[in-house]
């Protein structure tokens, strides 16, 4: 018997020791992964991860210091793990996980993938390769004291598409510009119209001139600043029509107030007395400051977690404006909001208050609008530790073709039926899934105003997640994206675009079906299409809507539906990923709901304990969901 | 601007927000704050406790001090990322040093520091200086004797056990009286709980237990049992001691009417097989979560463990177990 | 159904070729006057192997797949009146991994057929001749059947 142990112990070992894995991401998850792979005998690790190291990764990414702020997290982590492994073989990558040279060849060298990623995107991607290539993919996530560990292996159990997964939501764009009703739509304004028309790119498309039509001068002069005036001016008159003249204007449509509360127009000087203004102009002789221009500095603001009122937004509001123009000049033009530019996050939390106050909507601290404006995910390195061991666990299994024994492992806040750590058994492939079975999606959409682009960007990008798609009507080729294409071939795919959907060579009308695959992800899937005249732009602001593809929880985050290259730009940030929500898994809601239920239930009566089955080696068994009979577990 | 003096009471500093923001986002401003005034000692200094030490260390905790005289020894390599792959680094000095050399990078905002010294001889009034001690690799004599010191200071003192052999791990606390805050219904509601002793915990007799109780808490109070009949030190028994420990355990069964069946001969095995060994994806796990309970025990946020976790990897689940079990009514 | 596999695998093959394909060679979808591809035929070019009379030539060849692709390999055609032993009067290739009944095996890929007649252009197989006058200048005239390939490789000359 003790034999069998030692044997079972040895045979892990030899696995480990064979072993070729890579690690995608060296983030949170990554560094403890790293850590923990190494330690655990991992000989030949490669690491991909794009990023570089930011201060505010310090809290919990071990492997890195305060000198090592600005450098590759791939290299950076290697060549701290192997100060106290100094012989295994660790190769790095400075790189996108999505570049062309990660292919199904390069999938197919290793014995089992680990994702330590920190966005949906990526996921899905490394999911469809290892897919293609037939690899086992262990995917993780944290956010605060939650997170999961899941086994995929293709065939086996479910993929990580199978169940809908969370997605970023947009808001209607209408929304934006002209009727907020949350804290997250000034942000969205203000991050994604307002700094984006004021210092980012001028060519690009932006809302915030709906309302800005006087006659007489053309749209975008309004922001221009005028050749003979001072900043001070500038930036009042900049405050005084977004806050004050816009909602007035807005305020003529009063169908638009029927049913809402009106806003207030605020003007700067109902907000700051004159001369405020001026002793806060006079404040900028004080040049002391060598670091990074700041409103709070200069203002004398020192705490990000106070909420501070209308004239205290105000004045950060023209000072930051002042700032840009001033200390960051060159920048202008092309800038881009990012949660880590101090400057740019104060400009924003100033401007998304004011706007709140104008509507009536409660203001929000510097570090409460960032966490909203950098769709921050909470992150602690302790949960980041145990997820990283939980996968090394599953890996070993995996290695072992142990496929009995593969758990999903749930980290969870509180004790749900004694357990903090849950393993659950993975479930069967999801037949319907649109990744990896190949049942077609449905598509309705206006087929005789819809061109060809729009269903690319809004559905086959943004919905399902690929980055190059090929789109085939029978076997008539449409569109493809990437490299290899000739002159001619690239020229007739960007005519087909901007089609519309009947028109297209091979017309797309109710009832065809296109096939679209992805040049780079080894994935393909099908998408029935029914045509429908009209859609509420409320509930389907995309003009068009998808189904069969379970739609995903909207989380959290925040995207302009209007704006979107510049959104999609700014991007999501999860710093060790999107915690499955278990809501998003319909069944393991319910169940998960069932199980707390029923803790508590057994703290009112421990007697009834004692009467349950009491094997120790059992686990959690979500019972069938009757509605989800497809859900079938391993074994 | 720049200046002032910075008073314990007062705001964290600009650079204390960059660095902890994430985490700011998860606990608060004000859990920060108490981190930032608490000291931790950590006695045994193994693949485990760096683990602890690395978690509470990055979280921002006030001080953290190691004891461990043990010279660094090749074994000593196998679990633990403290310590350089370097003979010339490590030869010569204590577990204690070493490790606090490397955990000192991890943080400039926290002191990291050596105690010297037995820690079967500390005495009660040492104790005071620290909120949190954590013991691991120590016999039940000597983590008895402390959790008995922490117990009888007016100050409030936590105590915490953390033991990791091979795949199976064990986590004891000792909060004694404990108010905290716990969202409920998103209300913050205060909260209050009262711990047993390390003795009263595991002197419980067994046929009190609900027999769904862990079979890993039995089977670490025999081998418990054993080192201490044997005078053995932790850890330190062997597989060829199975025969004695498996009569051992028919003792211990037959004395508290428990089926020796509770307590499987292969886990046993196991146990005794792992000796020192610790699995590495096993002390990240526990680690981890001793780190979170010291956490929200030094926060006063959040439900803390009370008063054993268990992780056994065959089988996948971390288990909280309350024992003697608070009486319901 | 069978139409979707001839179209996912064709798909797979045009992806492949983009990512990778031997160098001189064009193998494409025919585009349409009205701006799509037909990946049921394919356009393509073999360039004549360097050090042969072959060299410099581009060879125009057109596959032709049907709904049975890859359970039955595509038609492979070169102008009508190619010269080549082994190239029927109507251009289509006689080679055995493009015979249905002989060498082709489904997982044979665009690339491998291309390449196989690259390798079928200097290395005729007397033993299946397709065409009366290339193979009997190429068993009778060694001299004469090297000058009808250097003529007919300046026929081909690469498109730019």
């Amino acid at each position: 018997m003790a034999s069998s142990a030692a044997a079972a112990s040895s045979s892990s070992e030899e696995a480990v020791k064979a072993a070729k894995v890579l690690m995608v991401g060296a983030g949170g998850i990554g560094c403890e992964l790293l850590k923990t792979l190494a330690l655990s005998g991992f000989r030949d690790i490669h690491i991909i991860d794009l990023d570089t190291i930011e201060v505010s990764n310090l809290n919990r990414q071990f492997l890195f210091r305060q000198s090592h702020v600005g450098q590759s997290k791939a290299h950076v982590a290697r060549d701290a793990v192997l100060k106290f492994r100094p012989n295994i073989n660790i190769t790095s990558y400075h790189a996108n996980v999505k570049d062309a040279q990660f292919n199904v060849d390069f999938f197919k060298q290793f014995n089992v993938v680990l994702n330590g990623l920190d966005n949906l995107d990526a996921r899905r991607h490394v999911n469809r390769l290892c897919l293609a290539a037939e690899v086992p993919l262990v995917e993780s996530g944290t956010t605060g004291f939650l997170g999961q560990v899941t086994v995929h292996v293709k065939g086996k159990t479910e993929c990580y598409e199978c169940q809908p997964k969370p997605v970023p939501k947009s808001y209607p764009v209408c929304t934006i510009t002209s009727t907020p009703s949350k804290f997250v739509h000034c942000i969205v304004w203000a991050k994604d119209l307002l700094f984006a028309k004021l210092f980012g790119d001028k060519n690009q498309d932006n809302d915030l001139n709906v309302r800005s039509n006087e006659s007489g001068t053309s749209k975008s002069d309004v922001f221009e600043r005028n050749a003979d005036e001072d900043l001070e001016q500038y930036a009042r008159r900049i405050y005084d029509h977004v806050f004050g003249y816009n909602i007035e204007v807005a305020l003529e449509n009063e169908e638009t107030w029927k049913n809402r509360r009106r806003p207030n127009p605020i003007y700067i000087h109902g907000t700051l007395p004159e001369e405020a203004i001026w002793q806060n102009g006079s404040s900028r002789d004080c040049n002391n400051q060598q670091q990074e221009p700041s409103a709070m500095v200069s203002l004398g603001l020192r705490n990000p977690q106070e909420i501070w009122n209308l004239a205290d937004n105000s004045r950060v509001f023209l000072e930051a404006l002042r700032l840009f123009f001033e200390k960051r000049e060159k920048e202008i033009g092309n800038l881009i909001f990012d949660k880590d530019d101090q400057l740019a996050v104060e400009f924003v939390t100033a401007a998304a208050n004011i706007r709140a106050s104008s509507f009536g909507i409660p203001l929000h601290s510097l570090f409460e609008a960032k966490g909203v404006a950098g769709n921050i995910v909470h992150a602690v390195a302790t949960t980041n530790a145990i997820i990283a061991g939980l996968i090394v666990i599953e890996a070993i299994k995996v290695l072992q073709g142990d496929y009995k024994r593969y758990r999903m492992t749930y980290c969870l806040e509180h004790p749900s039926r004694k357990m903090l750590l849950m393993p659950v058994e993975p479930f069967e492939p999801n037949k319907s899934c649109y990744v990896c079975s190949e049942t077609p999606l449905l598509l309705e959409v206006n087929t005789k105003t819809t061109k060809l682009r729009e269903v690319i960007d809004k559905i086959i990008k943004s919905k399902l997640g690929m980055n190059l798609p090929l789109v085939m009507i029978g076997s008539t080729l449409v569109f493809e994206d990437g490299d290899g294409l000739e002159e001619d071939e690239a020229a007739n795919y960007a005519l087909n675009l901007e089609k519309i959907l009947a028109e297209l060579p091979a017309p797309v009308i109710n009832g065809t079906k296109i096939t679209v695959e992805d040049f780079q992800q080894e994935f393909s899937c099908s998408i029935n299409i029914k045509h429908r005249d009209e859609f509420d732009a409320e509930k389907e602001p995309d003009g068009m809507v998808l189904s069969g593809w379970s739609a995903p929880v909207e989380k959290q985050v925040t995207s302009n539906g209007g704006n979107q290259s510049v959104a999609s730009s700014s991007g999501t940030d999860y710093p060790d990923g999107i915690v499955e929500d278990m809501s998003t898994k319909p069944g393991m809601k319910r169940k998960l709901d069932e199980i707390l239920e029923s803790k508590e239930n057994c703290d009112a009566s421990s007697s009834a304990q004692v009467v349950e089955d009491d094997d120790d080696d059992d686990i959690v068994m979500l019972d069938e969901d009757p509605k989800l009979a497809k859900k079938k577990r391993l074994q | 601007m720049g200046g002032g003096g910075g008073g314990a009471e007062e705001e964290l500093t600009a650079q204390e927000t960059a660095l902890y923001d994430r985490q700011i986002r998860v606990w608060g401003v004000d859990a920060q704050k108490r981190l930032s005034k608490a000291h931790v000692l950590v006695c045994g200094v193994n693949g485990t406790t760096t683990e602890f030490c690395k978690n509470i260390v990055l979280a921002g905790v006030g001080s953290l001090s190691l004891m461990d005289d043990h010279l660094v020894t090749e074994d000593d390599l196998e679990a633990n990322f403290l310590i350089p792959h370097d003979e010339n680094v490590y030869g010569g000095r204590s577990r204690a040093e070493v490790c606090c050399e490397s955990l000192k990078d991890f943080n400039p905002m926290v002191r990291v520091a050596v105690e010297k010294g037995d820690p079967s001889l500390i005495d009660g009034e040492f104790l005071d200086k620290f909120d949190i001690i954590v013991v691991s690799c120590e016999s039940i004599k000597t983590k008895l004797l402390i959790n008995g010191h922490c117990r009888k200071r007016t100050k409030h003192i936590a105590f915490y056990t953390i033991e990791c052999k091979d795949s199976c791990g064990e986590i004891f606390v000792d909060l004694q009286n404990h108010s905290y805050v716990q969202k409920v219904g998103g209300e913050p509601k205060p909260m209050e709980l009262t711990y047993p002793s390390l003795q009263e915990a595991i002197s419980v007799p067994w046929k009190n237990l609900p027999r769904k109780t862990t079979k890993l808490y039995f089977a670490m109070r025999v081998l418990e049992n054993y080192e201490l009949s044997e005078g053995h030190s932790c850890c330190e028994a062997s597989l060829s001691d199975l025969p004695a420990v498996l009569a051992l355990r028919k003792d211990m069964c037959d004395r508290m009417s428990l089926s020796e069946s509770q307590i499987p001969t292969a886990l046993l095995e196991r146990l005794l097989a792992a000796g020192k060994k610790q699995h590495p994806p096993v002390c990240a796990i526990l680690g981890g979560i001793l780190g979170q309970e010291v956490i929200k025990s030094i926060s006063g946020k959040g439900d803390p463990i009370k008063n054993f976790f268990y992780y056994d990897a065959a089988d996948g689940k971390g288990i909280a177990e309350d024992i003697p079990p608070s009486s319901s009514d | 159904m069978s139409a979707g596999i001839a179209r996912g695998r064709l798909a797979e093959e045009r992806k492949a070729w983009r990512k990778n394909h031997p160098h001189g060679f064009v193998a494409k979808p025919e585009t349409t006057a009205d701006g799509s591809a037909n990946l049921m035929v394919w356009h393509c070019a073999i360039p004549g192997k360097q050090g042969t009379d072959w060299e410099g030539g581009y060879y125009p060849v057109t596959l032709h797949f049907s709904e049975d692709y890859p359970s039955k390999p595509p038609k492979c055609k070169f102008p009508q009146g190619f010269f080549h032993p082994n190239v029927y009067p109507s251009g289509t290739v006689c080679l055995s991994i493009l015979n249905e009944d002989n060498g082709w095996r489904p997982a044979i890929t665009v690339k491998q057929i291309l390449v196989g007649i690259q390798d079928l252009l200097d290395q005729p197989n007397p033993a299946d001749p397709a065409q009366t006058d290339g193979y009997h200048i190429f068993i009778q005239d060694k001299p004469e059947y090297k000058r009808r390939v250097r003529m007919q490789a300046k026929q081909y000359p690469a498109l730019l």
